[in-house]
């Protein structure tokens, strides 16, 4: 009995493995997509910020400033403000918790 | 496998060259410009692989190769990282740069990397330790280094030798080569109020392996004197190509860098930089054609 | 008189990364004896090519907090974890904890995951290289032994199992998509990055994928990884999974 789960599931899995091996190999976009596995294309304008992290080291200094200390305040302006999450958005939750402190 | 031994054969020419910007992979590649060589950071292609590889590779089949290392803190107290050393072997090992250099600075302290060129004081006991980095960095990679003049922004009371005879003395000690980056004679001039035009004068000229140039950011102390920063972010001044023309009069003909790290411009932005150094290189060659 | 340089490296060091910045005794210059504005270049140096290198890592995780806040932010953490070596390709690794743990931002609880998945990217760009298998070599394994075959997974390969939708977040931002049609309370996502080739790709995966695809890469069969993975999800649709893992070029080599 046992042996013959054993048997079954190895004859499954091979098959699997050799229709999966198939459908790779065609061009078919149909049964890419019923593959569950979503493509992600965030990826082209990533492309340019792997320049700067690729590239980052330098012997040069910077004439940019970097203003430290009091000035910022724990508010954030980005994109996270228009996201709901069951905590609430993002820098609503932020100024709340500043008033508290 | 690519065919290295080619690449020994191709020195790095007295001609400009520029340093090697991911942004520009692209273009260089296309284009395959007229244009001597260039250099990158060692630090920058450390990583097991990838496009940063894959790239330089490909450049390095069409084109003289300069490394050139920040991270190494040679002018550090302390002992140099014995790992970091090696990455820096495995990629002087594995592009065959035609020249490797550092500076006389310093970075890491403890056990913290502050990813920045960091003065030192100049006296007897700062030279006896980055002589022994040095040796210790030429024996690692079995070559001879090339060391850089930096931009500083202040002065070390405990400092009293200057840092011309310093580096005399390292070459003298180490049998190193220098790199003089011009930008930072004219940025440290400024900043320290000594003549740079006196400096080039006193400067080792038969030790320079390769020159420097770049553009500086301006600023002012608290004093309301003029202070200058070494932020490779534009074309340089005048008075940096002045300089240039200094020391090239001086009989130097070395391969010469357009650094331009930050504000990076358009390919062709830069490639302009390096033809004009290498008219300041030509008519230098065609002078002393005129004059034989 | 002046301390020893010893004493100097570390007072200099100190003052780079602290909150004061006072000058190091045995500094000085022409025009300034206390030479504050010129230390401070150093500071200034350290402190933005660091927070200039997290931003280009963590260009997302930028977007969602806001520019000035993300700055801020980075500055807290480069004080608290400042860079162990001069291999800064390292660097930032350990933001996603980071973020994890800070308070001000315990209100974005997806930032730290978001954070993995931009640091997932990096060491995918960055890893060896290695020529998948294409599908005609897989097929060519003996059908006999297939499960009993134990695989060799592409060395860029990493995965992520979020409780947030962490991929359609990173991918809204990246492209400026709508964010309000994110479905925060949908559940989460099982992502898998690889870079077969130059790019790196980023995909969304069926659920139970995550631990399949950690077991096939530790040299668990692919019989037992089948099993693995049903025994966490019914569902688990092996020849789905393994099309896709193929397609993506995450197979290498294999031995049985």
């Amino acid at each position: 009995m046992e042996n013959s789960v054993k048997k079954t599931s190895a004859l499954v899995v091979a098959g699997a493995f050799a229709a999966a091996a198939g459908m790779a190999g065609s061009a078919d976009t149909a049964s890419a997509a019923k593959e569950g596995f979503e493509k992600c294309y965030g990826i082209s304008k990533a492309g340019q910020n792997d320049c700067a992290a690729a590239g980052g080291q330098s012997c040069a200094g910077t004439s940019t400033v970097d203003y430290d200390g009091e000035a910022w305040k724990y508010v954030k302006t980005g994109t996270c403000t228009a996201m709901e999450t069951p905590k609430g958005k993002g820098s609503l939750e932020a100024i709340k918790a500043e008033k508290k402190g | 496998m690519t065919d290295i031994s080619s690449w020994l054969e191709k020195p790095i020419p007295a001609r400009a060259g520029v340093g090697l910007k991911p942004e520009h992979f692209a273009a260089i590649l296309e284009t395959l410009p007229d244009i001597g060589w260039f250099e990158v950071h060692a630090e920058n292609y450390m990583g097991a692989g990838g496009p940063p590889h894959h790239y330089l590779s490909r450049i390095r089949e069409h084109y003289p190769l300069s490394v050139h290392g920040v991270g190494l803190s040679i002018g550090g107290e302390g002992r140099l990282d014995t790992d970091h050393l090696a990455r820096v072997k495995k990629v002087v090992d594995r592009y065959q740069p035609g020249l490797f250099s550092e500076h006389l600075a310093w970075s890491s302290h403890d056990d913290v990397f502050y990813n920045d060129l960091l003065p030192l004081p100049y006296n007897e006991e700062t030279l006896a330790t980055v002589v022994a980095h040095i040796d210790q960095v030429q024996d690692a990679i079995g070559r001879q280094m090339l060391l850089e003049n930096p931009a500083t922004y202040v002065v070390y009371k405990s400092s009293d030798m200057e840092e011309v005879d310093f580096l005399r003395e390292v070459v003298a000690r180490t049998g190193c080569g220098l790199l003089l980056d011009v930008n930072n004679v004219f940025v440290a001039g400024t900043n320290h109020d000594y003549s740079p035009q006196a400096y080039l004068d006193a400067f080792p000229m038969e030790h320079v392996g390769e020159i420097h140039l770049a553009g500086h950011a301006e600023s002012v102390d608290d004093a309301g004197k003029a202070v200058l920063i070494d932020a490779h972010d534009r074309a340089l001044v005048d008075q940096v190509w002045a300089l240039f023309e200094r020391v090239v009069s001086k009989g130097v003909r070395v391969p010469t860098l357009i650094e331009w790290d930050n504000d990076v411009p358009e390919w062709e932005r830069l490639f302009e930089e390096a033809k004009k150094a290498d008219k300041i290189l030509e008519a230098a060659h065609r002078d002393v054609a005129i004059a034989v | 008189m002046s301390p020893l340089p010893s004493d100097m490296e570390e007072s200099f060091a100190r003052s780079l990364l602290d909150q004061e910045g006072v000058v190091p005794d045995g500094l000085t210059s022409y025009s300034e004896p206390v030479p504050q504005t010129r230390f401070n270049i150093y500071r200034n140096n350290v402190h933005v090519s660091l927070i200039d290198m997290m931003a280009a890592k963590f260009p997302v995780v930028l977007k969602l907090v806001g520019e000035e806040f993300f700055r801020g932010l980075a500055r807290v953490y480069i004080r608290a974890e400042p860079p162990k070596s001069a291999l800064t390709l390292e660097y930032g690794a350990g933001f996603p904890g980071f973020l994890e743990d800070f308070e001000h931002v315990q209100d974005v609880p997806y930032l730290a995951d978001v954070a993995r998945l931009e640091w997932l990217r990096l060491e995918a760009y960055n890893a060896a290289d290695r020529e998948p298998l294409s599908p005609e070599e897989l097929a060519l394994i003996d059908h006999d032994r297939l499960g009993e075959t134990r695989f060799q997974l592409h060395p860029s390969l990493r995965t992520l199992r979020s409780d947030y939708p962490v991929m359609s977040i990173w991918e809204a931002n990246m492209q400026d998509g709508d964010l309000s049609e994110i479905d925060m309370a949908g559940g989460g996502e099982e992502v898998l990055i690889v870079r077969p080739g130059l790019d790196v790709e980023i995909l969304k995966m069926p659920s139970a994928s995550c631990d399949f695809v950690r077991d096939l890469g530790s040299g668990i069969s692919l019989h037992e990884a089948n099993a693995r993975a049903l025994d966490a999800n019914e569902g688990f649709d092996l020849q789905l999974v393994l099309s896709g893992l193929i397609r993506c070029g995450v197979f290498t080599g294999f031995s049985n």
